[in-house]
């Protein structure tokens, strides 16, 4: 053959291969199968400013797009079209003003439109809800390799956090003036100083500030099972790191935020009502999805009087009691469990063997079981988390940063306002109990 | 009637037909060259080296993907990593999250600042400027066989990671300070000054005179025999260099020798000043950067002042290639950005080295633990996002420091090519 054929016949095979390559990716292209859309492409938003920065992110998408295949076929099409040819000469050119007047101003215009969309909704995501008088504050303390969260309890208010004693300090900070017996880290021998600091952050590991009166009835959680936010409710987020940089991501939220130790971010942001991630499922429906954690909260203790319902402290240990069983009073489903959970726990249990030996065949039997002595205890219906969505870390934080994952779950204002409040006992006749900043917890 | 472009006419060659060439010796020649094209073309032997080591670190990233940890994929399907896992001794047959993080920040250190920069700006900014725009050579000739010769020393010290205690960096290529001054990526220690180790074996006995300290002084450097070596070369090398144009005796023998003894002197001082900064692989990372940098600062000068200066007559700036606009500015960037990332670096490996508190806030704590020197002291008040500020200050440049030649390549191909 010719050498121009061969380059012909190359030049088709290269063309056909990339076709196909794109036809092959196209068809692994799917829509998001997914109720939290983890398809090709954008996760669901769910985010009451999420929809401009969505528009903007698909604009500014189709527009590169379309560029871009409009070059690259240009610069394929016009090598093939002026290639060499017999009686072809080249041709000068020194340019043509007129259109390079046109191909810069053209662009020029485009960004100027979208940096002034961009702004319009950046002012309106950060400085939106900035006049919100109510809004749900949370405290967001990154660690490796875990989210610490601080909910207000009732005030709404949250105290001040992260903050340590300096080896230099010849005052432990307030709140815990007589810590160990001495005034300060300063007040100690030098060499045992570090050991005292340690021991500060040992028994106040956030480094609330005891002192202050919004941190008095603060409920931080660490590590937090979930970070949990209201829906159809402001949310303003403060995010701080205790150790390296973290990024608090919700994609599903289209919020993204760096930890940075030493710093206090805020990421403000409204919920839509169909984020809520609890639904109400009958325990004798036979849908009950058992591989969901279970919500529990004041609401669905009334339906006995409380009696079969305990709080303490940590809302992993809300939990339903053995009802019948007025001695050996046993926990039938803690908080966040899932059914499985709990019959894998009764398995352990019943069988004295450990929870991570029992046989999946073995729930089977204790399932209907368990669901009929909640049903009997006066639990009906349950509320389950059926849509946990995703904390993703998405900042390089150290050896197991692949871990650094955590659920966020939407609750319902009211089941929001059930959960902040779960501690607060309203002062009626009696006298506010006094504050127990001065006395607690370091001693 | 226009006037005929008679700048467009060459003259540069008019009265230099007779130019003469002695005989050059062929270490002058082709190794230590002051010549554009032969100093190209190790920029891009060097390039080449890099990159194929970054691309075997790319296939050991692809390698986890095909072969997942246990934790991540669903119950029963874990299948162990073959080869590798049997190789490197990970008796649990899946690639430590660690080791993952090293070969990942190796592969984009290496990839961006010894492969595609050298490549794109070194090689191309070399071969091509003069050529391009008329000129017989560079216009600081000896300066910019330094800069060769310079980036050799870091690519020797950012090699030897591998081989020094506690592996590679694992911060990632941006190395964000809490984290990357913390020794292993984040295992909580410090990183102290060197501590005895004693030599193993009868190779290691034989370059102990490289490292620092001695079994007498109770302490020794851990820098193992294969960075030594490589480290001794490439600063032998680099003196080397200098030694061949500044040292000009009446005998060649002589100078020769003498050359070899300060060549001698120059590499121990150099390879024992290194290991007194760079004690583990992060460390490494920060100081071979900077050096770097330094390296590049030489070779932008040395464009600037080729593409201003020595234009041919005719070669207006306007009438220039728009290959040698895209290195013109791209040395222009060099030259802002890179500064700003080596005084960045200097800071990170002080507070790396030293807890100097430049991006360590007040009262930082790690683990639950209050963070001190190795003088049992910590000072605090710093600004961790300092650093990501004086960080990208140079790598958003430098995304157009790797682009912008190939942009220029790419308009000048086509527009000759197509007629």
């Amino acid at each position: 053959m010719k050498p121009v054929l061969w380059r012909r016949l190359l030049a088709l095979l290269g063309t056909a291969a990339l076709v196909a390559l794109l036809w092959l990716g196209a068809k692994k292209l799917q829509p998001a199968s997914n109720w939290w859309g983890r398809g090709w492409g954008l996760p669901t938003n769910f985010a009451v400013h999420g929809d401009s920065a969505d528009t903007i992110f698909w604009w500014i998408f189709w527009i590169t797009s379309f560029v871009f295949v409009f070059v690259q076929v240009l610069l394929v099409w016009f090598a093939i079209k002026y290639r060499e040819q017999p009686g072809r000469k080249a041709v000068f050119l020194h340019g043509h003003t007129r259109l390079e007047i046109v191909w810069t101003v053209i662009p020029a215009i485009i960004f100027a439109v979208l940096v002034l969309v961009s702004i319009r909704s950046w002012n309106e995501f950060r400085y939106g809800n900035e006049t919100d008088k109510n809004p749900a504050s949370i405290l967001v303390i990154a660690e490796q390799f875990q989210w610490n969260v601080v909910y207000p309890g009732h005030d709404g208010e949250l105290g001040q956090y992260l903050i340590y004693p300096k080896l230099t300090d010849k005052r432990w900070p307030k709140g815990s003036e007589n810590f160990r017996e001495v005034a300060g880290p300063a007040a100690t021998r030098p060499s045992d100083s570090v050991d005292f600091v340690n021991a500060w952050v040992a028994a106040n590991p956030l480094g609330q500030d005891l002192a202050s009166p919004h941190a008095e009835d603060d409920d931080p959680q660490t590590p937090a099972r979930a970070v949990i936010v209201p829906a159809e409710r402001s949310v303003r987020i403060y995010l701080t790191s205790r150790d390296v940089i973290h990024d608090f991501f919700l994609p599903n939220f289209r919020v993204k935020l760096d930890a940075v130790p030493g710093m206090r971010g805020l990421i403000p942001f409204t919920i839509r009502k169909e984020a809520v991630s609890t639904q109400e499922f009958n325990l004798s429906d036979a849908n009950f999805p058992v591989n969901m954690p279970i919500w529990l909260n004041q609401e669905t203790a009334s339906t006995d009087d409380n009696k079969n319902y305990k709080f303490t402290g940590n809302p992993s240990e809300y939990q339903i009691m053995e009802p019948h069983d007025k001695k050996h009073k046993t926990s039938l489903l803690r908080n966040m469990d899932d059914l499985n959970k709990a019959a894998r726990k009764r398995v352990a249990a019943r069988d004295g063997i450990q929870f991570a030996n029992v046989k999946d065949d073995q729930l089977a039997s204790v399932l209907p079981e368990l669901k009929q002595d909640l049903i009997t205890a006066g639990f009906t219906k349950l509320k389950v988390v059926v849509h946990p969505y995703e904390i993703v870390c998405e900042q390089l934080c150290g050896a197991n940063h692949d871990t650094m994952r955590g659920d966020f779950y939407v609750l319902s204002q009211h089941d929001y306002e059930l959960f902040i409040n779960r501690y607060y006992v309203a002062p009626t006749t009696q006298p506010a109990v006094a504050s127990t900043a001065d006395t607690a917890p370091l001693k | 009637m226009a006037a005929t472009p008679q700048t467009l006419i060459p003259q540069f060659h008019a009265g230099n037909d007779h130019a003469v060439h002695p005989e050059m010796s062929f270490l002058k020649k082709y190794i230590f060259s002051t010549d554009h094209k032969i100093i190209g073309i190790q920029f891009l032997l060097v390039g080449l080296f890099f990159l194929l080591v970054g691309g075997i670190l790319a296939l050991v990233i692809r390698w986890q993907l095909a072969w997942p940890s246990i934790r991540h994929v669903p119950a029963g399907t874990f299948h162990p990593l073959p080869f590798l896992a049997n190789w490197l001794g990970w008796t649990d047959g899946e690639m430590p999250a660690d080791f993952y993080n090293t070969v990942f920040t190796m592969h984009a250190t290496l990839m961006i600042f010894f492969a595609i920069i050298p490549i794109l700006v070194g090689v191309f900014g070399n071969y091509l400027i003069p050529l391009m725009i008329g000129a017989a050579d560079m216009a600081l000739p000896f300066m910019n066989g330094l800069a060769f010769w310079l980036s050799l020393i870091p690519g020797a010290i950012m090699m030897a990671g591998f081989f020094l205690p506690g592996g590679p960096p694992q911060a990632g290529w941006t190395s964000y300070p809490p984290l990357s001054f913390l020794i292993a990526g984040g295992s909580g220690a410090l990183p102290s000054v060197p501590s005895f180790v004693a030599p193993n074996g009868l190779f290691e006995q034989l370059v102990s005179f490289l490292r620092i300290g001695s079994a007498s002084a109770g302490w020794q450097g851990n820098w193992p025999a294969t960075p030594l070596i490589m480290l001794f070369i490439t600063s032998f090398c680099s003196f080397a260099y200098i030694c061949t144009y500044y040292i000009n005796l009446g005998s060649k023998i002589g100078a020769f020798a003498l050359s070899v003894v300060l060549c001698g002197i120059g590499g121990l001082l150099v390879t024992k000043g290194i290991q007194f900064v760079a004690i583990d692989g992060q460390s490494c990372w920060f100081l071979s950067l900077t050096l770097l940098g330094f390296a590049s600062l030489l070779g932008a000068v040395n464009y600037l002042t080729t593409v201003v200066k020595l234009r041919c007559p005719g070669m207006t700036m306007f009438r220039m290639p728009l290959s040698v606009w895209s290195l013109f500015i791209t040395a222009i960037l060099v030259l802002l950005a890179t500064p700003v990332l080596a005084s960045a670096l200097v800071l990170n490996l002080l507070d790396h080295l030293r807890l100097t508190s430049f991006f360590i806030p007040s009262g930082w704590t790690f683990g639950g633990k209050i963070v001190t020197s190795p003088n049992g002291w910590s000072a605090g008040g710093g600004f961790p996002l300092l650093h990501q500020h004086l960080f990208w200050f140079y790598s958003h440049p430098a995304v157009y420091i790797m682009i912008l030649p190939a942009m220029g390549m790419v308009s000048d191909i086509i527009a000759v090519f197509a007629r």
